[in-house]
């Protein structure tokens, strides 16, 4: 027999051996669940940090405690197959009965399809908070930004679909021991020239002070934004105070008036603020690894915890993993933006921004065809009470989402700032305009690149991308008004025969909801046919 | 769609079941020209029989929500004359004030001369004041002052919009929050000092964890201080 043939056989017999593996675990899984009175919740996400499945799983223990008959079982899907595990499971029927809301699950289509809105059971207690400060308080109360933003309030479906169990906030994350080598001190800086100051320090003299190469910012394609982005968002918050309206909206979910201001040349990407905010992402890029915006998380991640980088910039959902992998301690401080007395950047600029209204995250959606609705939406409420928030805080290192947890004291750097101003937009309109951006960035970020060839290499691809943007933007619009349409039909009917005590009270919702989206879909379809883009069909 | 049409025509639930019929072939996916028309006809043998009653006058509403949204082409003309024709022959039921509502918006939102759409406005603001129907009220409201914004009429006419569309009461939060703020920055801007004060404080008692905290706090530092 050759050696062709003996590994051909090696190949078949592994082969057949994972299949006989598989084959067993789905019989036996079955086996388990067939025939008993055991009601099973399954509930999957992708958080695989350190410590979050232990509390997740420390959750559900405590869960089935108090329900006997019930079993909880946590699904870890990898980051990387979450979408298209997701998008197979909820096609397929299969979907376990919460699911963390992903990039695969936040569509409005998918969101109206697979998922049970959660409205109205918000505005009651959460009757796991009993005993407890929030006993009284409205289940949406009991979190710190009370629901009010992405991803758990939908504000194109006017529904709230997630629960949270954690805020998520930016800041940067240093190599104590290497920022005392190469400044001589530990004193962190708390304005954006000092910052600036220590990037170049590091630069300058990072590799003579420590024998080998030290970039200043660990970046990639998810680590870099989280700067640049805020960066960015600063330098605009005075060009946005001119299209926010009276009700002081914030940018995020409001991107339809900048789209229309530039189409009708009232507003230009040259705009000195806009110019601005892309030069400071310039400049943030230049203290990044050459060609970051070409590697992973994972890779920037390994560039800091390797000590090749003095700083990374991520989310608290990352301090776990970060101080168990690297071999140094690593300090924290907030990403410095801009203030009004900055001399380069300040004259744009309100001031720090709030993250008050910081999104909640680590959100379970709730499936629509889940087998035990009921039994799901009640431990959605038992994992989101104030004490299993301070069971999921305390042994996984996040901070928590809900009101009157304690916080860890080294957690605290972490905290929210809820004194700030409103921030500005970020540069994405639409899935257009993203990848337009997206596919010119390497002008503005690489190191020959400059604002000037990225915004004339935008030119007529953007105004295409905007006018391609506001038409999915006006049709997505439709398709809400008209699964809204069918749910107001139903509850008038049901209102009219009083089949339903609530129902009254939903028609009045609906057509609140209705309202708003009119609103919204013939402001959009005048634009447009005012710039002379009839509605799409 | 099977359970309606297991009740027959004739039978005392045999109007409504026709008229759930009508509702269903609009959710038939993948939706198709045949679906839509036939839904027409249900909805017009529901009005034929009874064009008064309850559901007579909400198939007659549904008829006007074909045209102007789910139709492959929209027709807001005939959209518009369907609400004309229900808020003329029943000023009083509650479905006909919201018909009213969607011809409010479609005729403010047309792509006409700004002076046509500001006489239009002052007659709905005639009409409007006999409205009864809360949601009617709150939404017809709502839309008006968001007209004012857009379209640049009285700053005064928007400010007595936005209060009298929280007399009526929205009921969802982030609408109730938008509406707070919005009538505290039109009172400001207006100089009705305290109004703004009050909508402010309003703000903060109700909405204590919204982004927009900060902002308000120092609006109300701001407005409070005398003027030099």
């Amino acid at each position: 027999m050759n050696r062709e043939k003996i590994m051909n056989l090696i190949g078949l017999t592994l082969l057949a051996a994972c299949f006989a593996m598989a084959l067993t675990r789905v019989f036996s899984r079955t086996a388990t669940h067939l025939g008993s009175d055991v009601v099973t919740i399954r509930f999957a996400h992708y958080q695989l940090e350190s410590g979050v499945r232990g509390a997740f799983d420390a959750i559900a223990r405590e869960y089935e405690k108090i329900h006997p008959g019930v079993v909880v079982e946590q699904m870890s899907i990898p980051e990387n197959v979450y979408p298209t595990w997701t998008v197979t499971q909820l096609a397929g029927g299969t979907a376990p009965d919460l699911i963390e809301y992903g990039p695969s699950t936040g569509s409005d289509e998918r969101l109206a399809r697979y998922f049970q809105p959660l409205t109205e059971w918000v505005g009651s207690p959460n009757p796991y908070n009993k005993g407890t400060s929030l006993e009284k308080t409205p289940w949406r109360q009991t979190f710190l930004d009370g629901l009010t933003g992405w991803p758990n309030y939908n504000t194109n479906l006017l529904e709230i679909y997630g629960m949270p169990n954690t805020v998520v906030t930016i800041r940067f994350f240093y190599n104590r021991d290497l920022y005392r080598k190469i400044t001589g001190n530990e004193t962190l800086p708390r304005t954006y020239q000092e910052f600036i100051e220590v990037c170049r320090k590091v630069e300058q003299d990072g590799e003579r002070i420590t024998g080998h190469k030290v970039v200043p910012i660990a970046g990639s394609k998810s680590n870099a934004p989280r700067i640049t982005e805020s960066l960015f968002c600063g330098q605009v918050q005075k060009l946005w105070a001119q299209y926010q309206g009276d009700d002081l909206r914030q940018a995020n979910g409001n991107e339809a008036v900048l789209r229309f201001a530039v189409l009708k040349h009232k507003l230009s990407l040259y705009d000195p603020a806009i110019q601005s905010a892309y030069q400071i992402t310039h400049d943030a890029g230049q203290y990044m690894q050459p060609g970051f915006m070409q590697l992973n998380r994972e890779d920037a991640v390994f560039t800091f915890t390797q000590g090749n980088a003095l700083m990374i910039a991520t989310g608290s959902y990352d301090t776990v993993s970060l101080t168990s992998q690297a071999p140094f301690e690593i300090g924290v401080f907030p990403v410095p933006s801009p203030t009004r007395d900055d001399p380069v950047y300040g004259k744009f600029v309100f001031g720090p921004a709030t993250e008050a209204g910081a999104p909640t995250q680590g959100s379970f959606l709730l499936y629509m065809e889940s087998k035990h609705k009921q039994q799901a939406l009640d431990f959605l409420r038992f994992m989101t009470s104030q004490k299993m928030n301070a069971l999921f805080a305390a042994k996984s290192g996040w901070l928590p989402a809900v009101i009157g947890v304690d916080v860890d004291e080294k957690m605290k750097p972490f905290m929210p700032e809820m004194d700030g101003y409103i921030n500005g937009f970020r540069p994405y309109w639409g899935a257009d305009t993203y990848r337009v951006i997206d596919n010119n960035q390497y002008l503005l970020l690489g190191s020959d690149g400059s604002v000037k060839k990225f915004l004339d290499a935008l030119g007529k691809d953007f105004d295409a991308a905007l006018v391609s943007d506001s038409q999915s933007v006006n049709k997505t619009s439709r398709n809400n008004l008209l699964r809204q349409d069918i749910a107001l039909a139903s509850y008038m009917q049901l209102s009219r025969q009083n089949a339903v005590p609530a129902a009254a009270k939903k028609v009045s919702e609906l057509n609140e909801i209705e309202t708003k989206l009119e609103l919204d879909l013939d402001d959009g379809i005048l634009e447009m046919n005012e710039l002379g883009f009839p509605p799409m069909k | 769609m099977a359970g309606f049409k297991q009740i027959p025509a004739s039978s005392p639930q045999g109007r409504e079941s026709v008229y759930g019929q009508a509702m269903m072939l609009l959710t038939v996916q993948p939706v198709t020209r045949g679906n839509i028309n036939l839904s027409v006809q249900l909805f017009q043998s529901v009005i034929d029989k009874n064009s008064s009653d309850d559901l007579g006058i909400t198939a007659k509403y549904f008829l006007g929500r074909i045209e102007q949204i789910y139709r492959f082409e929209p027709d807001p003309a005939r959209a518009i004359a369907i609400y004309e024709d229900l808020f003329h022959n029943h000023p009083e039921h509650p479905v006909a004030q919201q018909a009213f509502v969607k011809l409010v918006l479609l005729k403010l939102y047309d792509r006409i001369p700004d002076a046509e759409r500001a006489k239009d406005f002052a007659t709905f603001e005639v009409q409007g004041a006999k409205l009864q129907d809360h949601d009617a009220v709150r939404d017809f409201h709502l839309v008006m002052a968001q007209a004012c914004a857009k379209f640049g009429f009285s700053e005064e006419k928007r400010l007595d919009h936005l209060l009298a569309a929280d007399a009526a009461g929205v009921v969802k939060d982030d609408s109730k929050a938008n509406l707070i703020v919005s009538i505290a920055e039109v009172a400001r801007k207006l100089g009705r000092k305290d109004l703004a004060l009050q909508y402010y404080r309003r703000f903060l008692d109700e909405c204590p964890r919204d982004y927009r905290t900060y902002t308000v706090q120092q609006r109300i530092a701001a407005t409070e201080q005398p003027a030099p």
